[in-house]
């Protein structure tokens, strides 16, 4: 079996069907998507500001890092799940898309970060405090992690332009919409 | 008389362009709704109870400014794409509409609210209004693409 026969199979599964021939339930999961980015990804970025010594300099790293976990953890949660709702909804053309496949190594490489830091940085939160200066693990962390956030979030909106290379496509049809109009399409993620 | 040439915008010339800037877009409203969101989840009474709502608007204000500048800079840009397109999108229009009552909430009554060490039902009540406004600012900016 290939991956286009199980990709194929996967978007067929009757819910993730509906949510791709919706009205309004694909752009409210898109939307929920994007909220949560902004909220929770904004925690993410403030933590690793934090780190660095660039933001909330009053504040003790183990305040930031302790009091904002849980809610970073519940909106990782949510954008996971919405983002696994889009992908698996258009399985189809989500499996051969290099920014797909580009983000879920983004995303694995975030629970190797995770892993990797968690002794020496984020469960170490209160030695970083009584450090007369930031380790240089710490901000190795912080800035790693800045560039995996950042690298998530761009790769996520490149997979809309992405059109494969191979299809040949018909020259010109009746319907063959302006330059500009298929602009507009590919950036409103038109399916 | 001066005629616009979408075509000659960057933004439509470029493949690139466009993308960069939307990647531009998002990081700098996640800075900036983030830190107005860390406020106020200190409102609500969730986050951060070891500091005062109005120590975390100060020490937050100058990266939500940032955002929000950069937030309308490349929103900007990205208008000028295609601005009557987007004049006329009454997805366009809600979310200025909303965008500029949070604004203007976060600076008048929400910053505030918070300097003056509020009464938890005040703070709560502000926190709530404020999380709620910025929310349904990205909903807009999706339903752009589909009305």
């Amino acid at each position: 079996m290939s991956v286009a026969t199980i990709s194929h199979q996967i978007q067929s599964i009757g819910f993730l069907t509906y949510i791709r021939e919706s009205g309004y339930t694909y752009p409210m999961i898109l939307s929920t998507h994007l909220a949560t980015i902004c909220i929770f990804g904004g925690l993410i970025l403030m933590t690793d500001l934090r780190i660095l010594g660039l933001a909330m300099r009053e504040v003790p790293v183990t305040d930031v890092v302790g009091q904002l976990r849980r809610w970073k953890q519940i909106g990782f949660v949510i954008m996971v799940t919405m983002g696994l709702l889009l992908a698996t909804s258009e399985m189809d053309k989500y499996y051969a898309n290099p920014y797909f496949l580009m983000k879920l190594c983004f995303l694995l490489l975030v629970g190797v970060h995770a892993i990797v830091f968690h002794r020496s940085v984020y469960g170490n939160t209160e030695a970083l405090d009584r450090a007369p200066q930031m380790p240089t693990v710490a901000k190795v962390a912080a800035i790693s992690s800045l560039v995996l956030w950042i690298g998530i979030a761009c790769c996520g909106r490149w997979i809309a332009y992405y059109e494969p290379k191979d299809k040949e496509k018909p020259a010109f049809t009746l319907n063959t919409p302006a330059p500009l109009e298929a602009a507009r399409d590919q950036r409103a993620g038109k399916r | 008389m001066l005629i616009y040439d979408l075509n000659a915008n960057p933004l439509n010339a470029n493949e690139w362009a466009f993308p960069l800037t939307e990647c531009f877009h998002i990081t700098s409203f996640a800075l900036s709704i983030g830190t107005i969101a860390l406020v106020d989840l200190r409102l609500l009474g969730l986050a951060m109870k070891h500091q005062t709502p109005g120590q975390l608007v100060k020490d937050t204000g100058l990266w939500t400014l940032a955002g929000l500048i950069i937030v309308i800079i490349s929103g900007l840009l990205i208008f000028s794409s295609d601005p009557l397109r987007y004049l006329y999108n009454s997805g366009f229009q809600y979310k200025i509409g909303v965008l500029v009552l949070a604004i203007v909430f976060n600076y008048t009554i929400h910053n505030r609210v918070a300097l003056s060490n509020p009464s938890p039902l005040t703070g709560k009540l502000v926190g709530a209004v404020s999380l709620l406004l910025w929310v349904l600012v990205p909903f807009g900016g999706i339903w752009i693409s589909f009305v």
